[in-house]
């Protein structure tokens, strides 16, 4: 009896032992982090935005929602179906939507959302974090320094103007119908909702 | 002869639990263990943003039950070394550290990891993502990308403007200028017309935007690292007669920003919450010291953008409820 039990006690360890050896990780993580180990932020954007964006899309809050979501507990919608970056009162969402062009300028389309919200697409210039930080794309932590992570910022914007817009900016005008998923931001001390800025990952002209 | 050890034996019993009964009954009192201290260092208390960081976390950590003691680096990378130096010989527990220098401050935070003491840095981060527990950080750089299309906003797109910037071994400095820059840039007709550090500090802001003003006749705009210096150069520009010709833009939500904002005498800031950021390090540390070690190595903290037309919702380096 004495010696089974040592037999046993014996296979415990070992197997503790060799559980403890080893772990697991999925092959496009493993691979992710192998595009973070000599920093070039073109290489990390576009290794995410080709095998990440299509979940991204599938996964993005339907507009009305969205807005419904906001008028009821703002905080908890938030909290629940919003992203945040470290602490603030400013959180992220990816939204769906179809939309009219109500006007363009040579910087802007402009729509209304959700009858009363006015929602503007830059067709120029993109600044800001806020493609970068709605993905949840990209871990701070995974990065040396601030000045590394903001770099992601400015290549993931300039690809959204040269892939996503650029192509379409000849068919933007007034009453053309497009459906988006797009980044948007909202500060929940600030509301209710007046305007937006939405930096789209995917437009479709419908109309 | 065994009688005679077992008496022994019963004496050395009693006597032992005399002393343990005495030692407990001493002045009616129990023998209390000291509390663990925690070293607060900042990189320089002559600057009114960092006393607020410094005091609040002094006071979180303090109202967590522990002592704190204030360390002042005065900028000098040398004196923080030192401090360091004698945390590490004196038993604190941990550090709540603002760093002096981005690179040269990882040494420090190195050798107190080494030694057992974590330590969380505040508002500045090393460029080391290993070393600290965490770093509690504003972010910088998109506080001062809202800043910049404020700026454009302003101007329309078109003027001409000077920088003044913060410590060059802050990548604060950086993230701030360069946040501002991702945006500004993309107008030619809004043109840099100087360039230059003032260490953070209002008075070498004063003599840069003079120099500046001497050299330029033609500035609209200066754009300035950190409140401090923004009230420098509004010195300087009250002095030399152009108050409301040459705009001024800062960082931090100082009480003097946020006051200026609301007599006109400057146009924006971007607020920073040090008291968040204080009180979280000082958390984190007590979370720590209690046994949790899941942190997030980087946490940002937003930064809101203040103008004449939202400053009415802020105080000093806070949102106003």
């Amino acid at each position: 009896m004495r010696k089974s039990l040592k037999i046993i006690l014996a296979l415990v360890a070992f197997i503790l032992a060799l559980y403890f050896s080893f772990y697991t990780e999925s092959l496009s993580e493993r691979q992710l982090k192998e595009q973070f180990k000599e920093f070039n932020p073109a290489q990390v954007v576009d290794y995410c935005w080709e095998h990440k964006l299509e979940d991204l899309v599938r996964h993005a809050i339907p507009c009305e929602e969205f807005f419904a979501g906001l008028q009821g507990d703002a905080k908890s919608y938030a909290e629940r179906q919003g992203k945040v970056l470290g602490i603030g009162s400013n959180y992220f969402f990816v939204m769906q939507a179809q939309a009219e062009i109500s006007s363009v300028d040579e910087h802007n389309l402009y729509l209304i959302l959700n009858r009363d919200v006015k929602a503007t697409i830059p067709l120029v210039n993109i600044f800001s974090n806020l493609a970068r930080d709605a993905s949840a794309w990209f871990n701070p932590d995974d990065f040396q320094n601030t000045m590394d992570f903001n770099a992601l910022s400015s290549y993931l914007n300039k690809k959204i103007l040269q892939e996503v817009l650029a192509p379409l900016s000849e068919r933007f005008s007034p009453g053309v119908r497009i459906e988006f998923v797009a980044a948007v931001e909202v500060n929940i001390t600030d509301l209710p909702l007046k305007e937006l800025v939405l930096i789209p990952y995917k437009i479709e002209i419908l109309s | 002869m065994k009688n005679n050890f077992l008496a022994i034996l019963l004496a050395a019993v009693v006597f032992f639990a005399l002393c343990l009964g005495l030692s407990s009954c001493r002045g009616g009192k129990k023998k209390v263990k000291g509390k663990d201290k925690i070293a607060v260092v900042i990189s320089t208390l002559n600057n009114p943003w960092f006393v607020v960081l410094g005091e609040t976390a002094k006071e979180k950590a303090i109202e967590l039950g522990y002592d704190a003691v204030l360390f002042d680096s005065q900028n000098n990378p040398s004196k923080e070394t030192e401090h360091f130096d004698n945390i590490l010989s004196s038993g604190y527990k941990a550090v709540l550290f603002n760093p002096t220098d981005a690179n040269g401050s990882v040494v420090n935070v190195k050798a107190a990891k080494k030694a057992g003491i974590p330590v969380f840095c505040m508002d500045r981060e090393i460029n080391d993502s290993e070393a600290a527990v965490s770093q509690i950080l504003s972010d910088n750089f998109s506080g001062c990308v809202a800043l910049g299309q404020y700026f454009v906003k302003k101007f329309d797109g078109k003027g001409n403007y000077v920088e003044i910037l913060g410590l060059v071994g802050d990548n604060n400095t950086w993230n701030r200028s360069k946040g501002f820059h991702s945006v500004v840039d993309n107008y030619p007709q809004l043109v840099m017309l100087a360039q230059q550090t003032a260490d953070f500090d209002q008075n070498k802001a004063m003599e840069v935007m003079e120099s500046m003003m001497q050299a330029h006749s033609n500035i609209d705009a200066v754009f300035c690292g950190n409140d401090a210096m923004a009230m420098g150069a509004y010195q300087a520009i009250l002095a030399a007669g152009k108050a409301g010709r040459i705009l001024v833009f800062g960082f931090d939500g100082s009480q003097d920003a946020v006051n200026a904002i609301k007599e006109g005498k400057m146009e924006a800031t971007g607020m920073q919450f040090p008291k968040t950021m204080a009180r979280t390090a000082a958390e984190f540390a007590d979370r720590y010291l209690k046994g949790d070690r899941n942190f997030q190595k980087k946490v940002p903290v937003a930064v809101e953008l203040v103008t004449p037309e939202n400053v009415h919702k802020y105080g000093a380096f806070e949102k106003l409820e």
